[in-house]
């Protein structure tokens, strides 16, 4: 990763998103007020999801439609495991990675070996059913209404914010290394001509199952802290609306890229804020923009970055 | 321990598609070191013959063995990692990758892998792999952004990092400009020196006889001759079925 | 015993539904290659634009579920003209198109009709007895008009010009292209046929089931385990695996528990992609 640095256009993001960090730890020393920190730590958990989405589906370009399933199964994990047994939260984390990631692989195993549309259809179908089930099982699962009173992260609010922050970032940093590195470059390569890949000695399968899986068990992490955030789990944290937002968010920001994800949760999660009476336009709005920003920039909004620098740069050079 | 003539043996090998014989209880054989070409009409099912050699596509019945061990029903990916390595008819880039990229996917097979380079050194071989084909010195543009001919050595460069005992190429001078033909040419006869087994489909047969030690011909999937260039070219049953029935030509 | 005849009779009445729904979804694929996630909505559309046309503009039963199956099959062609088919080199931003077209025509829906649900009269009131099971008549009328449907389906594919250029471009658009058929037409046809097809279907059963607006996600779901099973790009296979479908969902329902019967189109689903990915017949459209 220090040889991506080197190139001044990599230095150029690297420091704004540097900045952009210092800005989100810097935060809380400057404001006390609730809401706009609840808006932040929304921003992160939604950018936990739409990274963890990338790293597979933007980089293998097969699209994942049913990510919030793993939002879901951590929840409903960390509901059962808090009620039950009181764990901390730093013991669930890695439980719901795991269970996730277990559930990663066993999609990837029946669909990624496959030529042809069925690991859409099934992230589509195992989230549906998933939620038709946490509805129907409603002995074990709280039906609709789900499960509530799970215990918060830490002592204070604050706390939490910084949990959630640390979480985030961590993980934002492993998914930069993972995919500069040979995941992201065999990743792209088998989307862009598998055989090749495949003539090269690599198990393309294999790759992409446990590619698949570890953008299960981020997003499990991610769910997991939702939970806990929220302090309670229903069928809402596995419905299609969510998956499908999650994969607007990283479409608008970039596929591919992971930096482009981070900034299309941001971007949209604020403009959701920002557009609170427009509430019951939002998927409307949200289906608008994926399909325009396809349509003029398919790279996403992270491609426009280049250029704005270079604009931005030249016009400081004047003066 | 196999004769020495049975280098790459196939035995039998029939392919069928639903109704339709690709390949026919195909049986020939080569030596280790050799040049072997793969000549046949459109359609005869060269390429699929390849594809069976390196578990693109399992047979249907029939053998491929190497230097004793059976390839059959083995995925393209662990034959790859034995050391045959293989290019396509359509050249297959990554073409949103850039050259040095392109080349670099191979690095990371555990054949590779295995020999524990550090990131210096396979970064030299990658530019020494660039530089045996013929590639432009500078890796850094996209692979998309490449002619032709030059996509054809990629994945030439591509294939040889794998450091292959036995590379197939299929078709590796077609729609390449005379002088392109000739550095190619060149480049077969050079790796050939320096050890390594070539096995190519070929339809310009005039270059393919330079280098070939043997051929084999076949058409519908069935082999029509088998033997030196001079043996098989002018072997009637191959001149028929490249250039129609004996009557159409008057000789006998 | 009553239970047979009566898994036999409604499973074949919910297997008529889902092979209406599934050979639209399936054609579509085997010809353009497209997953179309929105084919849901065509199902939806179907539904409310009779409702429409019946309650709003007075236009009686029958002909208002024909016109609203005309209207959405145009719909199709509008939606693969403008967004499909400029995308079509990538299928990944084309699934995403169509999610958000779903989801799109949901938000529209429901601003419009609000989230109740809403019902169609039956075609034709009452029910009669067959076989010691009490079937309403509108339930007949489903099987009467899927098999009429299928039947003309079949006619168009093998008789008509059209038909038969889409049977070729299913099997080789690069060959087709060369014989000179127009492909785009094809695809059109294709359109208008899969979405047709879909409307109807959710047209019929709104006596049945309530429409809402988030009724478009059921029969997305169905039509991926029947085009699975029935093999991706078969329509024979699809119509068995449709009837296949609808008989054990049944039996699921009245047999072991009607929790268990979403379960098991996914089980199946499951055991398919397992066992054999390629559906009891494989590849073609016949």
């Amino acid at each position: 990763m220090l040889q991506a640095l080197k190139t001044s256009r990599s230095r150029g993001s690297a420091v704004f998103f540097g900045v952009l960090m210092l800005i989100f730890y810097a935060v809380p020393i400057f404001t006390d007020n609730f809401y706009l920190l609840s808006v932040f730590t929304t921003a992160y958990l939604y950018m936990i999801f739409a990274t963890s989405w990338d790293v597979f589906s933007g980089y293998a370009h097969l699209m994942n439609f049913g990510h919030a399933l793993f939002i879901g199964l951590a929840g409903y994990l960390t509901a059962f495991v808090d009620r039950y047994w009181g764990l901390p939260p730093i013991v669930v984390l890695p439980m719901c990675a795991v269970l996730c990631g277990g559930m990663g692989m066993l999609i990837g195993f029946l669909t990624l070996r496959l030529k042809g549309p069925y690991f859409a259809m099934i992230t589509i179908a195992f989230a549906a059913v998933a939620y038709e089930s946490a509805i129907m099982f409603s002995d074990f699962t709280g039906g609709e209404e789900g499960i509530p009173g799970i215990s918060s992260l830490t002592e204070s609010f604050l706390g939490d914010y910084y949990f959630i922050l640390v979480t985030m970032t961590l993980i934002y940093l492993f998914l930069l290394w993972f995919t500069r590195g040979r995941w992201g470059l065999l990743l792209k390569a088998t989307s862009q001509n598998e055989d090749s890949v495949l003539a090269s000695g690599i198990d393309t399968a294999w790759l992409k199952i446990r590619a698949y899986s570890i953008s299960g068990a981020l997003c499990g992490i991610g769910g997991c802290v939702y939970a806990y955030s929220l302090t309670h789990v229903g069928p809402t944290s596995m419905e299609q609306v969510l998956s499908t937002t999650i994969l607007i968010m990283a479409i608008v920001g970039g596929l591919g890229t992971i930096t482009g994800p981070f900034l299309g949760a941001l971007v949209l999660v604020l403009f959701n804020e920002l557009s609170r009476d427009l509430e019951e336009y939002r998927l409307l709005i949200y289906t608008t923009m994926v399909v325009v920003i396809i349509f003029v920039a398919p790279r996403g909004i992270i491609s426009w970055g280049q250029p704005l620098a270079r604009v931005l740069k030249l016009s400081g050079k004047r003066e | 321990m196999p004769k020495n003539n049975k280098y790459l043996e196939v035995d039998n090998l029939t392919k069928h598609f639903g109704g339709l014989a690709a390949v026919e209880e195909l049986s020939f054989s080569m030596a280790k070191g050799q040049i072997l070409g793969l000549i046949g009409p459109n359609g005869a099912g060269k390429t699929t013959v390849f594809n069976l050699v390196t578990g693109f596509l399992p047979a249907t019945a029939g053998r491929v063995l190497w230097n004793g061990i059976d390839l059959t029903g083995k995925k393209p990916h662990q034959i790859a990692n034995m050391g045959i390595a293989r290019t396509f008819q359509l050249v297959k880039p990554f073409p949103d990758l850039s050259l040095f990229d392109n080349i670099r996917v191979a690095c990371y097979g555990p054949r590779f892998t295995s020999q524990k380079l550090s990131q210096s050194a396979t970064e030299q071989r990658i530019y020494k792999v660039a530089a045996t084909v013929g590639l432009p010195k500078d890796l850094n543009p996209l692979a998309s952004t490449l002619g032709h001919g030059d996509l054809r050595l990629l994945d030439i460069a591509r294939a040889l990092m794998v450091q292959p005992e036995l590379l197939l190429l299929d078709e590796p001078l077609s729609g390449l400009s005379s002088i392109e033909t000739k550095e190619i040419v060149k480049l077969i006869s050079q790796l050939n020196r320096q050890g390594i087994t070539l096995f190519i489909i070929e339809h310009k047969l005039k270059e393919l006889m330079k280098v070939a030690d043997r051929i084999v011909a076949i058409d519908f999937g069935e082999k029509l001759a088998e033997g030196t260039p001079e043996e098989v070219v002018n072997d009637p049953k191959v001149v028929e079925a490249y250039l129609g029935t004996k009557e159409s030509y008057g000789s006998a | 015993m009553g239970l047979i005849e009566e898994i036999l009779i409604f499973g074949s009445i919910k297997g008529c539904v889902y092979a209406l729904i599934a050979t639209g979804f399936t054609l579509i694929f085997a010809v353009a290659g497209i997953l179309n996630l929105a084919h849901g909505t065509f199902y939806m559309l179907g539904a409310y634009f009779t409702y429409s046309l019946f309650y709003s503009l007075g236009i009686p039963l029958a002909p208002a579920i024909f016109i609203a199956a005309i209207l959405v099959g145009l719909l199709g062609i509008l939606l693969d003209k403008l967004l499909l088919q400029p995308m079509r080199s990538s299928h990944s931003y084309v699934l995403v198109l169509t999610v958000a077209v779903a989801f799109a025509a949901q938000e529209v829906i429901l601003l419009t009709y609000g989230p109740r649900g809403m019902n169609i009269p039956n075609l034709i009131k009452g029910s009669v007895s067959i076989i010691g099971v009490v079937v309403s008549w509108h339930q007949i009328m489903i099987v009467v008009i899927t098999l009429a449907v299928l039947l003309g389906l079949w006619l168009v594919l093998t008789r008509t010009k059209y038909g038969v250029a889409t049977l070729a471009v299913s099997m080789d658009e690069l060959g087709a292209r060369f014989v000179g058929i127009e492909t785009e037409k094809v695809f059109n046809f294709a359109m208008f046929a899969s979405a047709f097809l879909a409307a109807l279907a959710g047209a019929i059963i709104s006596p049945i089931l309530s429409m809402t607006p988030t009724m478009w996600d059921m029969p997305l779901m169905k039509a991926f385990v029947v085009v699975v099973v029935g093999g991706l790009g078969s329509l024979t296979g699809t119509i068995l695996a449709a009837f296949f479908l609808g008989w054990l969902e049944t039996f699921t329902g009245f047999i072991i528990s009607p929790k268990l019967t979403e379960v098991v189109s996914l089980g199946l689903l499951t055991v398919f992609l397992v066992f054999r990915p390629s559906g009891i017949l494989g590849r073609r459209l016949n």
